[in-house]
Order: structure tokens, then sequence, then C-alpha cells
């Protein structure tokens, strides 16, 4: 899992594994006839995911689909918990998509013609927060191609929405890092400095990959230069990544021991990073000075918890998306008041 | 360590030389002049057999294209740290690493009581399992560690790695086992080369049957005015492998309009992670050493063993009228091949550091 998976590798485990020993206990509890689609849907709301994931992956795509369109039949606007019941078939179909990779344009698709139905209020909201949590699921999982489709489907769906405008300009930025294809950093560029004009997100933030997607781009100066106006008053995360990017910009530009004092102070901020010691060991190195690189992989070694503060900032704030599928799911479970 | 060969602080005492300028009655006085050599790790080979009993005699040596007189570094006189590292990805089997481990321990068991080993394990990011400490004290299983999902960060645990033996004294050499594919790393590919330049390590890769590596393509800067075109080649930051093998074309939908239909820069060319793993073996003076045969991955330790056995360690003393800066080093033997690092880092005037 090449994706967020440095800091979430077992997002999918999370959901499945603890799942399967309560699964045991409600089969040999109550013995639900889980080939009804009702049954399983019943199963989901009662908290049992993991039973229901893997009673619903028995059957393929097409009988699941006809299931839930004979529940959409069945399933009249004033029955109890109306609403409810048709966001858990809906979280099912969405969980099979991510968590047990089944066939995930077709069950997106069903989840998304169950939640059609739900009332007017609430439809855009949890369409809308499902499928930013499957975004989220997928670049956790690494499944870019996945995560695409999912930015792609919000922008057309909610185009004005920050949080949309926002993450689809962080995956074409992570895109492009990940291919190197310039087009992917045009079109984050681009977006960053929409937002920016317009006054969405974080200015700090913004600046910071706009200066990242600069020196990706071939313009280390620049990328400086946007360095310096990106504000002084900066996050811990933010100060990181600034002097991660200087040191990064400086070995570019063949200035080793200026990079070297940015990559320093990097690694001061995050100790652990990995990122900062690489950079710190890189620069020690070209300058020659082998001892003083291998001190700071020492420090690394001893201050790691596994976190690399660029990984973070590069990709974790999508990924973390994947916690509005917990809360659509909480809120399945909830009986309606 | 202060240079991408080892430099020793030679100490020349020239008393005895001094005669004819000092009086007897002051033999006492001594002159102390300070002497950087440049110590060259090479391998020699006829047929891919390694060549013994040559003589300083045997080799020539140019620094910058000038000639040095050289002389041989007996190899009983340095130790050897040796660095295992381990690539942790699913693709590493528990079969396969018992295996390597196997193989590991053989190899430090036949090193000597001043040889140092430790053990590095790396995914997304490279732990240090078994410190520096006597070979003979290698765990039982120095590879035992589950296989870890999150990608793999192959360029940060080789930067890393190489960094880390600077701190031993003697001869360095890394052995770093990984199927080719890296996911993650924050180290660009560009910055490797110059890091090696830097680094005393002998890097050796040892590649599994089925290592198919990375496909990667060059990162090309659009000022190319950025990089000298003799080195833009190697300044490359890479493709990172999408998980799936998922197509650029795939993801280009979310490109707006005219952007997904233009088509990346022309001048790209996929390239392999292996082979980039090959040049920086090269340019340490190492080696990748792809085994054929699955059950054969140890013996892959053994030819390497053999190999540091072979070897022979070059001394000689650089110009110091010469400009600082990387220099470039050939070594040749009549009727056979070397292998030794491409170069060193010059800094003439700089002093050795404590110990070495």
């Amino acid at each position: 899992m090449p994706g967020a998976g440095r800091a979430r590798p077992v997002a999918v485990a999370a959901l499945l594994c603890p799942l399967a020993i309560g699964a045991a206990d409600f089969a040999s509890a109550q013995q639900p006839n889980l080939d009804a689609y009702e049954s399983r849907i019943a199963v989901y709301r009662s908290g049992e995911f993991g039973l229901a994931l893997r009673a619903s992956r028995t059957f393929p795509i097409d009988r699941l689909e006809d299931q839930a369109e004979e529940y959409l039949d069945r399933l009249q606007g004033r029955a109890p918990e109306y609403d409810r019941r048709l966001l858990a078939a809906a979280m099912l179909h969405f969980d099979l998509a991510w968590a047990a990779g089944m066939e995930p344009e077709e069950n997106e698709r069903i989840g998304r013609r169950l939640l059609g139905r739900v009332t007017d209020a609430r439809r855009d909201t949890w369409i809308r927060e499902s499928h930013l949590g499957l975004l989220g699921a997928y670049v956790d999982g690494g499944r870019f191609d996945h995560a695409t489709r999912m930015a792609v489907f919000l922008d057309d769906s909610f185009p004005s929405h920050p949080a949309v405008k926002l993450h689809r300009a962080r995956l074409a930025e992570f895109i492009g890092w990940s291919l190197h294809d310039e087009r992917f950093f045009d079109q984050a560029q681009a977006s960053y400095e929409s937002l920016l004009t317009h006054g969405v997100g974080d200015p700090v933030e913004l600046r910071l990959r706009i200066a990242h997607l600069t020196l990706r781009a071939g313009n280390p100066e620049a990328a400086l230069e946007g360095l310096d106006t990106a504000g002084p008053d900066r996050s811990a995360i933010h100060r990181f990544i600034s002097l991660l990017l200087r040191g990064e910009i400086l070995l570019w530009l063949d200035e080793a021991r200026a990079a070297e004092t940015a990559f320093a102070e990097a690694q001061a901020v995050h100790v652990g990073s990995v990122s900062a010691a690489a950079g710190l060991a890189v620069a020690r190195q070209t300058l020659g000075e082998g001892k003083r690189a291998s001190e700071a992989v020492r420090s690394f070694l001893a201050g790691t918890n596994g976190q690399d503060a660029w990984w973070r900032f590069l990709v974790q704030p999508i990924a973390d998306e994947v916690r509005r599928l917990d809360g659509l799911r909480a809120l399945a479970v909830q009986p309606e008041k | 360590m202060r240079s991408s060969a080892r430099r020793f602080l030679v100490v020349f005492a020239v008393a005895g030389l001094a005669g004819s300028i000092v009086p007897a009655a002051t033999a006492q006085v001594r002159f102390r002049v300070t002497v950087e050599e440049v110590l060259v790790d090479v391998v020699v080979t006829r047929r891919n057999r390694p060549v013994a009993d040559l003589t300083a005699g045997d080799f020539t040596l140019l620094d910058g294209g000038d000639p040095r007189e050289v002389r041989l570094v007996p190899l009983g006189e340095l130790p050897v740290s040796v660095l295992f590292v381990m690539d942790l990805s699913p693709s590493v089997t528990e079969e396969r690493q018992e295996l390597l481990a196997d193989a590991a321990r053989r190899f430090a068991g036949q090193l000597s009581a001043r040889d140092r080993c430790a053990v590095l394990l790396f995914a997304s990011e490279p732990t240090l399992t078994h410190d520096f400490a006597h070979c003979a004290e290698l765990p039982a299983n120095p590879f035992g560690g589950d296989n870890v999902l999150g990608g793999t960060a192959l360029w940060d645990a080789v930067m890393l790695s190489t960094a880390l033996v600077e701190e031993e004294s003697g001869r360095a050499v890394v052995i770093i086992f990984t199927d080719g594919e890296d996911t993650l790393s924050w180290t660009p590919e560009g910055f490797v080369e110059p890091a090696l330049r830097g680094s005393k390590a002998v890097l050796y890769a040892v590649i599994p049957p089925d290592a198919r590596g990375t496909a990667r393509q060059p990162h090309r800067f659009r000022n190319s005015d950025l990089i000298p075109p003799s080195v833009a080649r190697r300044r490359r930051i890479g493709i990172r492998r999408l998980n799936g093998g998922v197509a650029p074309h795939e993801l280009a939908a979310l490109l707006d309009g005219p952007r997904r239909n233009r088509r990346p820069r022309e001048g790209y060319r996929a390239f392999s992670e292996l082979q980039l793993l090959r040049h920086a073996a090269q340019i340490s003076g190492g080696r990748m050493v792809r085994s054929r045969d699955e059950q054969r991955l140890g013996a892959a330790y053994e030819e390497i063993l053999e190999e540091m056995r072979s070897r022979y360690v070059l001394a000689f003393v650089p110009d110091p009228g010469e400009p600082p800066g990387w220099r470039r080093l050939d070594v040749r033997v009549e009727g056979a091949d070397v292998r030794a690092r491409r170069g060193y880092l010059h800094q003439p005037g700089a002093a050795a550091p404590p110990g070495r």
C-alpha cells in the first residue's frame, strides 16, 4: 500500500479484524439468515459490520444489486428508521467497495442509488460525506485509480465545497509527485492559486504547496522565494516542511552547506522524520562529512516513531477523511430520534 | 571520514631525512609533515575470478588523469564493518528471510574478531535492529521481522545505511537485500550519486530472481540549464509505482480538459529501480549480485565474502595543489578487469576527523 499506508498501514484490518470475533458471537447467539438482504442490513445496524460484509461478499455483484433494488422497492418512505436503514445499506456497499475491494465502482453506484432515496435534507450531505470518506479510504489504501474516480465525482457533484476543492488539488499534487508528471503539478498549482485567491484553506499550507510544485516544475529559485513569503507564523509541521523544501532546493542548487543547515533545523523540529534524516545525511555525505552524516542517522534512529512529517503533510490530510466513514457508520447504527 | 575514499592522516617523522639540514647534535628536533592518503578498495578479476598476489607495481592509478604512486595496505590492518540491510516488504517471504539469515550468519561467522556487524531492516522506514558489535554476536534470526504493509522506501534506506557506516573505522560494506521496489522514499534519486561519492561504504545489492524493480521515468526539470547535461541523466527523480500498477492514463481523469489529452513531455525514458541500484553499487565500488535461483540466494553472500577477501586496498597521496571537489579515479591492471569506486571527494587541507 503505497498510499498513506506509511501512517495507516492496516486501516482495512482495523475494520475487519475485530469484527471477525464479533461475527462469530453474533452467529452463534442469533443465527440470522444472512442470505436475506434485510438481515444483513440489520446485522450491519447492530454494529457487526464484519459479519455483514463477509456475508455480502458471498454474493455476486449482480445479485447484490438485485437485492438492493428489491429492498428499495419494499422499503417505503414511512418505514421506521427509513433514512438510517438506507444509510446502513449504502455504507455496507461502500465498505464492500473499499475494505473488501469488491467491485468498487459497482458497489459505489449501488450505494449512491440507495442514498439517492434518502430524504432531501440529508441526501447531499451523506453522499458528500461518504464519498469524501471513500476518497480518504482509497488514498489510505494506495488505490489512486479509485481515489481519482472519487475526486472527479466529488468535483462534479460538489464543485464549490472547500474540502472537495482542496483534496482534489492535494491528490493531483500527490499523484504528480508519485509519477513526476507535470500535468498533475500544473493542475494542482492552478487549484492552489485559485484557492489562495479566494481565501479558501490555510494560506501558509497553500503557499508551501505552491513552493513544492514550483520546485518540482524545475524552478528552484522561484520556489525559494515562495518559501520566504509563505508566512512567519507557522505551525511545527509547516516550519518543518518549509525547512525540508529549503534543504532540497539548496541541494539541487549545489549549495550543500546551506542545505545541511536547513535539514539540520528541520530535524530539530521533527527528529523522527526519515525525510529530514535522509536529507541531512545526503547533504553531509555530499560535503564529505561522513561522521556527521552518521550522527544524523543516529538521531533519527533514536527518535523515530514511524510518522514522517513530510508524508503527513503530503497525503495524510486526504487519508484522514476516512474518518467520515466512521462517522456515517456510527450514524447508521443509531436509532432515529 | 572526509572523503569518498578513506583518508589516513599519515605522520612522517622526517628527522632522518633532515640530516643534511639539521646538525647531528640537534637530531632530536622533529619536523612533522602531514599528508593525507586516499584509500581505494578495489577488486581485480580475470575471467570473473579474483586475481591474487598482485603487488603495488601491478596497479596503475590515475587521479583525474594524473598517475599516482600507490602502496598496498595489508587487509589485516583494516577491520571491516558490515551492515546487513534487509527489505521487509511483503515480497520477501519468511522462507526467503530464513535462507538469507543463514547466509548472513555464515558470512558473519567467517569474519575476524576485529570485524563488526549490524542489521538494519526497512519497509517504509529503516530500523536498526542489531547495532554494530562483534560479528559473532549476530542474532540467530537477524532478519526476523514481520512483513510490513505500507510501501517501501528503498532509497531512504540506502542513504541512511551508507551514512551510518561512516562512524565505523576501517573498511565499510553495506549488503542490501531488496526486490528493488521503491514506493515511498523521500530521497530524490538524483541525490544518491553525490552522496555515495562522499561515502566510504562499498555497496552490494543482492537481488532475488523474481525482482523486477519499480518502473520509473526520469524526472526532468523544465529549466534544463539547472543541471549540466552530463549529470542530468543521473539526476532524476523517478516514478513511484502506484498500487496495482495503475497506469498514468487511468489517473488522467483528475486533470482538466486540455491537460488530459496532453502527452507528458518528450524525452521520458522508462528505467528500472534496479538499474539505479546497479549504478549506485558501481559508484561505490560494489556491485549488484542477482541470484538466478531462489535456493542459491545465500550463495550471493558467499560471493560477496569471497570478493571482500580478495580485494586490494590501495593508498595514494593526492596532489594538494589540486582544487577541491570530485576527482575521477581510474585503476587499471594489465590483462585484468578492475572494479573500484569511480572517484573521491578531494578536500585539500581539510583536517582529518579524530581517530581516522
